[in-house]
């Protein structure tokens, strides 16, 4: 059997998915805390074949590894933004109570005075500000200070929790840069006095984690993705000459 | 028996098979790690006939496409950003990880660390040490230039096991890994470690797409030749009945 254009196949498809993680890079090149996504090509054999190797099946996309760089961090000046100086994660609440997990710290007071991410997600630690508090003030360590309505002395109002993982590349994306704790992540990891030094970041005020994605290495991967997907069509060409020659032996 | 007639089947049946080859390669134009096979053709001879005194005559019958071992090209390299990510420095080398089916080689060095701190390749198989599987009981680690697998931890440094395969047979085992073809063993390897980088493929658009070219054009002189041998055999025919 004729494997050639099976085999091309596989190229263009594959580089069809490499194409959808770089334009996903460059769509999010200004989303905050963005983590760029790259796809692991896989050479295919299959198990049973000539001599000892598999034949050739071309290649497959593996699955995409994102680089967990720390982004840029940006000042912004807006009270609530929160970055995160050195590994970690914001803790938030989803709709059923379960604890889910973000880098993007941009946050807001929703109408009820309770501190809540920019997807609606409350951030866990049930942070209330009342309405009017003036001199709000995170410190690095998630403690949040403010002057309640008509009052000139500073209160606790609540802290913000950071919490680290084994292996955070095995976090499970749900969107708008919000994470789930998977058995490859292994649970959510938090500092006390029993867990050894985690080595977990800082907040800082008025400032953002920029997007890591590098825009020129994006279209770099971009323009590499299109001539691959070209090449792999034009193996097709060049498979289907060669079935003509083969079909034109007899004039 | 016309000997010219097999000759362009076993030449059309062989570009066909060095076609796939070629495929293969330029689908893994962007796989890490990936070696190309080394092409080559020989003669294929055929039994055609007995000889008078019993002995076999051999004669040419036409061309046989056997893809070879990987080739020792290296790919071009690209800068990582992982702690845990290396290219080998010798061409020869190879990474060994433990896969279901045994030990396994490999030249695609983008590895990381699970959650129990334990250093797997892209395929979650174990990256093998000189003792053994490499772990960062820390969960922190990073591959140094002279191999060591540096986990901060005090005591005996790990260092990462790496054989060179020169002039082994070599089986190709998929996701980049090799298996060598008769069981022998490797001899150590002769390299250091290129830390922050990756291999890229050793698949090269601009070879690939130059021997597509000569594929497709000797295909074509194949059809040609087939067609010159059916002409004369028709003009034979001719003359036969003439007479």
């Amino acid at each position: 059997m004729f494997r050639a254009l099976e085999i091309a196949a596989s190229g263009m498809s594959t580089q069809q998915t490499a194409m959808d993680a770089v334009a996903d890079n460059l769509a999010n090149a200004e989303t905050p805390a963005f983590k760029a996504g790259q796809v692991r090509f896989e050479e295919l054999l299959s198990a049973e074949g000539a001599g000892g190797s598999g034949w050739a099946q071309g290649v497959r996309a593996a699955g995409v590894d994102r680089d967990l760089v720390q982004g840029n961090i940006q000042n912004t000046g807006k009270t609530w933004d929160l970055a995160l100086n050195g590994p970690g994660y914001f803790p938030l609440l989803d709709g059923a109570g379960k604890e889910v997990y973000t880098r993007a710290g941009n946050f807001r007071v929703d109408s009820e005075g309770r501190l809540v991410h920019k997807s609606g997600l409350l951030v866990a630690g049930g942070i209330s500000v009342p309405n009017g508090t003036q001199n709000i003030h995170v410190a690095e360590d998630g403690t949040v200070t403010g002057n309640p309505p008509g009052s000139d002395r500073s209160v606790a109002l609540g802290r913000i929790e950071v919490v680290g993982f084994a292996d955070e590349g095995g976090l499970a994306a749900r969107g708008q840069g919000v994470f789930d704790a998977t058995d490859s992540s292994g649970p959510a990891l938090r500092q006390s006095s029993s867990s050894g030094e985690l080595g977990l970041g800082t907040i800082q005020q008025g400032a953002l984690e920029s997007s890591n994605v590098d825009k020129v290495q994006a279209m770099v991967d971009l323009i590499n993705t299109q001539r691959a997907y070209e090449t792999a069509s034009k193996v097709i060409t060049a498979a289907d000459d060669m079935l003509g020659y083969a079909n034109n032996l007899r004039r | 028996m016309d000997l010219s007639l097999t000759a362009v089947y076993s030449a059309l049946s062989a570009s066909q098979t060095a076609l796939e080859a070629e495929a293969q390669d330029l689908a893994n134009v962007r796989t890490p790690g990936y070696r190309p096979q080394v092409p080559y053709f020989e003669s294929a001879l055929a039994v055609v006939r007995q000889g008078g005194d019993g002995g076999e005559v051999r004669l040419p019958w036409g061309v046989k496409f056997q893809p070879g071992g990987p080739s020792t090209e290296p790919g071009p390299l690209s800068a990582s950003r992982d702690p845990v990510h290396a290219a080998l420095s010798h061409v020869d080398d190879y990474f060994c990880v433990q896969t279901p089916q045994g030990v396994a080689y490999t030249r695609d060095g983008s590895f990381h660390l699970d959650a129990e701190g334990r250093l797997l390749d892209a395929h979650e198989n174990p990256v093998l040490g000189e003792d053994g599987p490499l772990k960062a009981e820390s969960g922190k680690g990073r591959i140094l230039s002279d191999g060591t697998f540096d986990t901060g931890a005090t005591g005996a440094p790990q260092k990462l096991k790496l054989v060179n395969l020169a002039g082994l047979k070599l089986d190709r085992r998929g996701g980049q890994m090799f298996t060598v073809a008769d069981g022998r063993e490797g001899a150590p390897g002769k390299g250091g470690l290129l830390p922050g980088e990756v291999e890229g493929s050793g698949a090269d658009t601009f070879k690939g797409m130059s021997e597509l070219v000569m594929l497709l054009r000797w295909s074509e002189s194949v059809q040609k030749a087939a067609r010159a041998s059916d002409d004369a055999a028709g003009a034979m025919i001719q003359s036969a009945k003439i007479a």
